[in-house]
């Protein structure tokens, strides 16, 4: 089933205005150290073919003083291809590929599907996740100022430039590396509104071989 | 000829039934049944203030998006807060609203460029969560396996149907001119804290030909 409208890309491109957001980030003059310090941490997070992962996603609303916990899986094979299985507290899969991004959920028990040829907006999208879970961070250096808040583990700190639109949205974006700098332990993305979203990675593992049903969005029906 | 009808009959009822996710409602004998004790017993049985977290999947043109929705309501001061997320932890809006307005504060653009959203969304929660027993005037009808309360309510009759084990209300259905506008279903009522909650609703609105199914996650208290 082929559709290209609201209900497919509106769940998906809400979620990658967070990531597109998150798509630069320039150090502050006095901070070259970060710069290689990135640069580092790039040449460590990148060096993998496949990785697979858990993660927790905890998403604070400050309206509720409460949060909601959303837990599943994350797949990522180089080049391109990303898979995202949400298992609590519902079941929802995306799978992008340089080709398509398809998506199923339980309760509506559909497969949706856009190509992305002719999508430079969802092209885009697929870069800029590459670029977070791969760890090529020092080409994210445009639009954000960096710092560093913890030096081991690390744990770098963005925040909007003035002149960022992303600053309407976002307050700061924190990430945080596991002990060994091999990968991250958690995102926190802090919004203007009070609401924040921690994802924290649990049982990451490299370049373990990765089934093909892992990339379909059907396999757990 | 006979066999043929009973065939379509069935047919008709099985694909009728085919859409609904949830247990229908069981026919328990009503005769006996005093229509206020009913009423009086669901209301003293149903809870004031909640917190509550749903799937919910809107139904539009044959096209669906489903999503989290996190809503506390407080139903004796006829307040409600709701804050709907996407299966990747992205908000699409935020609600907030009494029995006369609704304040929105926070809504997608793609959501708000169509109609008046706000009010349309603030409305159906009303139809869910309030007005779930009829005023001391209605109107009672008694039938074989459920006990209807009639009263007119603004321009038309809304009509609330009590049936199945608990004699737990079942239906709201809105009338105008002799024809149902929206209706809203409840099944299967699950019991917390000595107060119980339908584990499933369905909103139907035939004016403007929506519908939205709702499923109980979690109660918060």
């Amino acid at each position: 089933m082929k559709v290209n409208n609201i209900f497919i890309t509106l769940p998906l491109l809400s979620f990658f205005l967070l990531v597109l957001c998150a798509s630069g980030l320039t150090a502050a003059d006095d901070a070259a150290e970060i710069t290689a310090m990135l640069r580092k941490l790039g040449e460590n997070v990148s060096a993998f073919k496949s990785l697979k992962t858990d993660f927790i996603q905890e998403k604070d609303l400050a309206i509720f003083q409460s949060k909601i916990v959303m837990k599943g899986r994350i797949y990522l094979q180089k080049p391109g291809r990303i898979a995202w299985h949400v298992d609590e507290p519902v079941r929802y899969s995306v799978v992008i590929t340089d080709k398509s991004i398809r998506q199923w959920d339980e309760d509506t028990d559909r497969v949706q599907e856009i190509a992305l040829s002719g999508n430079p907006v969802f092209q885009n999208v697929l870069n800029q996740l590459t670029v977070w879970f791969s760890g090529d961070y020092i080409s994210l250096l445009k639009d954000y100022d960096v710092r560093v808040l913890k030096k081991s583990p690390l744990v770098f700190e963005f925040t909007p430039k003035a002149n960022n639109a992303a600053g309407k949205i976002i307050k700061n974006i924190t990430i945080g590396l596991r002990e060994d700098e091999r990968y991250l332990k958690q995102i926190r993305i802090l919004e203007v509104s009070g609401d924040s979203t921690t994802i924290i990675f649990n049982d990451t593992i490299f370049d373990a071989p990765i089934e093909g049903p892992d990339f379909e969005v059907k396999r757990r029906v | 000829m006979k066999r043929l009808l009973i065939i379509l009959i069935l047919f008709v009822c099985l694909t009728s039934c085919a859409g609904i996710p949830f247990q229908k409602t069981s026919n328990v004998p009503m005769e006996s049944a005093d229509p206020w004790t009913l009423v009086e017993e669901f209301r003293d049985r149903s809870p004031e203030n909640f917190m509550l977290i749903n799937s919910i999947v809107f139904d539009y043109s044959g096209n669906k998006l489903s999503a989290l929705g996190y809503i506390k309501v407080d139903a004796k001061e006829k307040t409600f807060t709701v804050v709907c997320i996407n299966p990747m932890g992205v908000k699409l809006f935020e609600l907030a609203g009494d029995k006369d307005r609704i304040d929105s504060h926070f809504a997608m653009e793609q959501f708000t460029k169509k109609g008046n959203f706000t009010a349309t969304v603030g409305e159906d929660i009303r139809r869910v969560y309030f007005d779930l027993t009829p005023s001391a005037s209605a109107e009672v009808k008694k039938k074989k396996y459920k006990v209807i309360f009639d009263e007119p309510l603004g321009a038309g009759v809304v009509e609330y149907i009590f049936a199945g084990a608990g004699g737990h209300l079942v239906e709201k259905n809105y009338y105008e001119d002799n024809r149902l506008n929206w209706r809203v279903s409840y099944y299967e009522y699950r019991q917390k804290d000595g107060k119980i909650y339908p584990s499933g609703i369905i909103l139907d609105n035939y004016k403007y030909g929506y519908g939205l199914t709702i499923k109980l996650k979690e109660i918060k208290g």
